[in-house]
This record gives C-alpha cells, structure tokens and sequence, in this order.
C-alpha cells in the first residue's frame, strides 16, 4: 500500500516558468526614447526658488555651472540658494556684494585675477523691472563677476 | 516519416533589458525637466582712447521706452527709426537691413527704462541676435572676409548701466 501511494505522489517535474518580457522591454524602450530626448548636456544644474518664472527664449546656447544669483517676484535675492537679501532700489546691493565677495575669496584666493571666474548666471523672475537687473548687475560687475549669464527656458 | 517536433527558440532578452535599465537609471539622474539656456552679455567696459574715433562705427542703440522702441546709430545717436514694442518682426527687418551694411557689426547696446520688463527684454534680445523669419538668411563676412549664410544679427548684447 505504501509503494502505491509514493508512486502517485510522486512529484512531476515542472517546466521552468517563462515570463514573457516583450511588452516590459516595449514600456522601457518609450522610457528611453522619452529621457533621451529631454536630455541636455549642460552642467548647469538649477535648482529654482519659489516664486520665480523664467521667461521663455529662442535661444539654444547651454549654461555653464558658476555661481547662480536668483531674484524672485518679491525682489529677494538668492546666492546659490542661499537668501542674502532684498533687491530695492538703484545702485550697488551690500549684502549681495558681501556674499560675492566671501565666495570669490573662498574659491579663488590663490588664482591669478587672469584666472578668476568672471561668468555669472543670473536668473531673474519674468516680472521685473530692468532698475532691479541693473542693480544686480551693477553689484556682480563689483564684485569681478564682468560676464552675465542670463538663464531663460526653452521656448518651443 | 514522421517529422520531429522542433522546440521553438526564444531569443534571450534579459542583457539587453540590463543595458537599458542602467541607461534609465543614468539619464534619469542627469534628467533636467525645465529645458535651460543662456544669453551671454558682458558689462560695459570704458576706456580713454587717443586714437581717432572711426566714424563709420555703426554703434547701433536700442532705446527701450514703454511702448515703442527706438533704433538709433552712430555715435551722435542719430535716431534710425521707432518701432511699436508689440511689433518685433518690424524691427528684426530693420537690425537685418543694418546688419547687410555693416556685416562685421555684432554688437548692440540696449537702453531699457527703468521699469522696463525683464520678459519684454528678453523678446527684443531675441529679435536683436537672429533672424526669426524661418528659412531666411544673410551674407555675413568672418574674419578673414569669407562669406557665409547665417542667421546671425547682433549677437553681442550690452546693457547700458549708468
């Protein structure tokens, strides 16, 4: 009786699962199209503040990675993320020449001036008014930073 | 005779589906969303000059006022001609016909008003650096007075800061 029911219980070789992938390899091929297209060889990485649109451009030249000055709607300014102050009125900013100032001596104390950074990417919101730039401009000129980067969108 | 049953042969995926989940991986961590680019403009530079001052300097001018935009040249600022700021294609046509009389010109100096807004700046940058009627082109000269079709106008951008 024993033997009887070993034999019929005996297990039956199962046949190794096959998962069929082609519609996952369809899924990631779309994936990669889609990523490849939206890729941009810029090593310019932004990180926007709140409450700031960049206006829309025609042009196609990438960014540069070098110090980021932002200026949102409310007229704050933003040094590498970093809130320094308000932007009013005309002429030189203190507090955003302050902070060019410490970060110029922070990174290129032992460079010759011929090979100190003189780009600046400026990022300003959409809204506002040239009296704000030229400040913003005025106090980077100041501070050594003579090249001005202004970041805009793509516009298509 | 009977024939053998064939097992059917599949192809093996699982390399190539390596390959590309490493490739998501890459892209999706060097993935920017917002598409960014730049204008470059440098900060005006004075200097004394001894020399004689040549008097075919184009020294093109944009005066942004609140409505309209005045186009002037030389270095007296002779006014060349205004246009309405809502017609950008008018003075594109105007930058491209200065551009044919002074090929080896690249420089424009903006004059905004102090109210003047960032994004209407940026659209007249762009109507200054290029041609933007599509398939249109111009004759210009590089250095070594070779000409070429580009459509390039004024591409270096000067804001007046004083």
């Amino acid at each position: 009786m024993n033997r009887t029911f070993f034999k019929d219980n005996k297990r039956t070789k199962k046949e190794p699962m096959d998962i069929d992938i082609t519609s996952l390899l369809d899924v990631l091929v779309i994936l990669l199209v889609f990523l490849l297209k939206s890729y941009n060889a810029s090593d310019l990485k932004l990180n926007l503040v709140k409450k700031l649109t960049v206006p829309k451009s025609v042009s196609r030249t990438l960014g540069n990675h070098t110090v980021i000055v932002q200026v949102d709607s409310e007229k704050k300014i933003f040094v590498n993320k970093e809130e320094v102050g308000y932007a009013l009125g005309a002429g030189e900013n203190q507090a955003l020449l302050a902070k060019l100032n410490e970060i110029r001596n922070g990174i290129s104390e032992r460079l010759p001036a011929s090979k100190q950074e003189k780009k600046i990417n400026l990022v300003f919101d959409e809204g506002l008014p040239y009296q704000v730039m030229k400040s913003i401009m005025h106090t980077s000129a100041v501070a050594g930073y003579s090249e001005f980067k202004f970041i805009v969108q793509g516009n298509y | 005779m009977r024939r053998k049953k064939k097992k059917e042969q599949k192809l093996n995926l699982i390399p190539i589906l390596d390959a590309i989940f490493i490739f998501i991986f890459f892209l999706l961590m060097s993935a920017q969303f917002l598409d960014i680019y730049q204008i470059g403009s440098d900060a005006p530079i004075t200097s004394t000059s001894t020399e004689k001052m040549d008097k075919k300097l184009l020294n093109l001018t944009l005066v942004l006022d609140k409505d309209k935009i005045v186009v002037k040249t030389g270095l007296d600022e002779t006014i060349y001609k205004t246009h309405n700021l809502n017609d950008l294609a008018a003075l594109n046509d105007t930058l491209i016909e200065l551009k044919k009389l002074h090929p080896k010109e690249s420089s424009a100096i903006l004059k905004p008003a102090q109210n003047f807004k960032y994004q209407k700046i940026v659209k007249v940058i762009d109507a200054t650096r290029e041609i933007t009627k599509p398939n249109f082109y111009i004759t210009a000269v590089d250095d070594q007075n070779r000409k070429f079709a580009s459509k390039k106008l004024f591409e270096k951008i000067i804001f007046e800061t004083h």
